[in-house]
């Protein structure tokens, strides 16, 4: 990981910034994008902790979801870097940034509503042999293996979900909150390392945040999966995050522990100041 | 409703004087009637596909008394032929739509020019019609890449709307369409096929050349609905055309898969021209803009966007144009399977076996 802090020269002089730079599983410094003169993204800098529970909260239009777009490589960025694990990989395409390692989710759920369930899973799976009609035909015993394996995987997570009634139901047919379920299964096939969350608990009753909060909590003890989730729910962010970015503007305003961003006259007068004016 | 109405008006009616357990009977009997119909609409809004199934199945026994075995069988037989080449265009036409909601008003040109490149193959090189089917195969789903990765990639990279590529498709149509007349003449050609032996079977017949389109049809479009059901890069195309921007985000490279199945929709589009070059005997540079309003309603009929559709819209369009030439004049046949088109759709928008959409 070295490596990581030796890409971003100009960066991290102090020796306890470098040392946070080191542990960093993402590291945005400069980014920009503009959507016609909106600047939705003015140089935005951040780092996320591997192995913590990283929160992104802001005003709406701060830019935090545009923010997850173009790190996970859906919008295209004019200007800045990214680094996922020490690897930029600003300018990939989706898809295999989401194969490196980063997954994601969208601000509203989506499924593949007119394929079962098992199959919304497997689709994600990674390097499938059975792309190819050829190695169904010429291989039928290696890729019914691999298949095995995969189907496996995919059911057991649909067990830790309480999916498993629904493997072989159509998407389209869950309720919103096993949908919210599949999707954070679904995003799991990818074996990730980092995943970002777009508001995973907007419109959720509390007995489902409870349990995702649980899912979270238990995936990253277990598998060191990092998360990195935007979030309005004050309770949830102050609650359950070891970190807090804060964005206004298309640019990180504040970024610590939950106790010394709330604590920031920047965030209060940006960010809390005018919540309350908006009321 | 209707029966109860009728049963009530009788019961008013009639001289004879009715007792109690007689009345209670009637109405009880009429009950059932009703609830039996109310289960009848239940059963066909429950399962479209199969009432339409068993409407078309009637259709078929009432054609087969009327006219007898050997004029409904010999229609059959050359349903069944329009139907091979109709459905390998469509479910092409269908599966570009589903993936890319791109409405390729080209595609019939796809085949003209399959037709043609098997022309070049088997009259003007002069080699066996097997190897010129293959090079159109190859070829049409070159053009199909080619296509993608010049004009459709790039236009969506600049995000254009549906009702700009809609044009372009038009647009793309008439350039094939005239570059194959600047280049062969407007004139009627044919392959080297023999289209005058034929094979009788329970004193049906049908061409020598018909029965290897019908076969070689019916086993492309089985491996082709294998592989969509099956194999992985089939369900990545059908999860692209579930939800695009979800595929991705599952690590699915939606590019590569948007790149096979236009190698897929132009072979297959290939492969149907040269067939229906084969089966009719005689072309011209309007083969496909003439076959694509046909491919359009087998789409339609099917569902657009589902494959399985599409497959089953062709050989039913194809059933049903033959079929009516029993009854009306074999020119207006076109019009009886947009008729039939109409009519499903009147019924049924989303087709016969398209989900009706929550969203």
């Amino acid at each position: 990981m070295a490596e990581a802090a030796v890409r971003v020269p100009g960066r991290g002089d102090e020796p306890s910034a470098a040392a946070d730079r080191d542990d960093a599983i993402l590291t945005v410094s400069g980014l920009e994008l503009r959507f016609g003169g909106v600047h939705a993204l003015a140089g935005t800098d951040l780092d996320v902790r591997r192995g913590s529970i990283t929160a992104l909260i802001g005003p709406n239009g701060a830019g935090k979801t545009t923010l997850f777009n173009a790190v996970t490589g859906f919008y295209r960025a004019e200007r800045g870097v990214v680094l996922f694990d020490g690897q930029p990989v600003l300018g990939r395409p989706p898809h295999a940034i989401a194969r490196l390692g980063m997954a994601r989710t969208f601000q509203l759920t989506k499924t593949l509503a007119a394929m079962p369930v098992l199959d919304n899973m497997m689709l994600a799976a990674p390097d499938q042999p059975g792309e190819r009609l050829a190695n169904v035909v010429l291989h039928p015993r290696r890729w019914r293996a691999r298949e095995d394996v995969v189907r496996a995987r995919a059911l057991a997570l649909l067990d830790t979900f309480d999916l498993r009634d629904q493997a072989y139901a159509y998407a389209g047919t869950l309720s919103g909150g096993q949908r919210k379920l599949l999707e954070l299964a679904r995003v799991l096939m990818l074996e990730p390392r980092l995943i970002l969350l777009d508001e995973p608990m907007a419109g959720i009753n509390p007995a489902l945040a409870q349990r995702l909060l649980e899912h979270i909590h238990a995936l990253r003890e277990r598998e060191h999966v990092t998360f990195f989730f935007i979030e309005h729910d004050m309770d949830v962010v102050m609650g359950q995050s070891d970190r807090v970015v804060v964005m206004s503007q298309g640019e990180v305003i504040a970024d610590g522990t939950p106790e010394r961003v709330s604590r920031d006259a920047r965030v209060i007068d940006a960010y809390l100041g005018s919540v309350e004016d908006d009321r | 409703m209707w029966v109860a109405a009728s049963a009530a008006y009788s019961l008013a009616n009639d001289e004879r004087r009715w007792d109690t357990g007689e009345v209670v009977e009637l109405m009880r009997s009429v009950r059932a009637l009703d609830a039996q119909r109310g289960r009848l609409r239940r059963a066909v809004g429950a399962r479209p596909a199969l009432a339409g199934l068993a409407f078309f199945l009637a259709i078929a026994i009432a054609l087969l008394i009327a006219k007898g075995a050997n004029a409904f069988g010999q229609t059959t037989v050359f349903g069944v032929v329009s139907g091979s080449y109709f459905a390998l265009g469509a479910v092409g036409l269908t599966i570009v739509y589903g993936v890319l909601r791109l409405v390729n008003f080209a595609h019939g040109d796809f085949l003209t020019f399959g037709a043609y490149m098997a022309f070049v193959i088997n009259v003007t090189v002069g080699l066996p019609l097997i190897v010129a089917v293959l090079f159109a195969i190859a070829t049409t789903g070159a053009v199909g890449v080619g296509l993608e990765l010049f004009m459709w990639r790039p236009m969506r990279a600049k995000g254009a709307g549906m009702l700009p590529l809609l044009l372009m498709s038009i647009g793309l149509a008439f350039v094939i369409r005239n570059g194959i007349q600047m280049v062969a003449g407007t004139g009627e050609r044919n392959l080297r096929v023999n289209v005058t032996s034929t094979i009788a079977f329970l004193g049906l017949r049908i061409g020598r050349t018909e029965l290897i389109v019908v076969l070689t049809s019916v086993v492309v479009l089985t491996l082709v609905g294998l592989m969509l059901r099956f194999t992985s890069l089939g369900k990545q195309m059908r999860a692209l055309a579930d939800n695009a921007e979800l595929a991705e985000a599952s690590g699915v490279d939606t590019n590569r898969i948007i790149l096979a199945t236009w190698l897929l929709a132009g072979g297959l589009a290939g492969l149907a021209g040269v067939l229906y070059a084969s089966a009719v005997g005689v072309f011209t540079p309007d083969l496909g803009f003439l076959l694509l309003l046909s491919l359009f309603a087998a789409v339609i009929l099917g569902g657009i966007g589902d494959a399985y559709g599409a497959l089953a819209g062709g050989f039913l369009l194809g059933l049903i144009q033959e079929w009516s030439t029993l009854v009306i004049d074999a020119r207006w046949k076109v019009a009886v399977g947009f008729a039939a088109l109409i009519i499903t759709l009147v019924l049924r928008p989303q087709g016969i076996f398209g989900r009706a959409r929550a969203i």
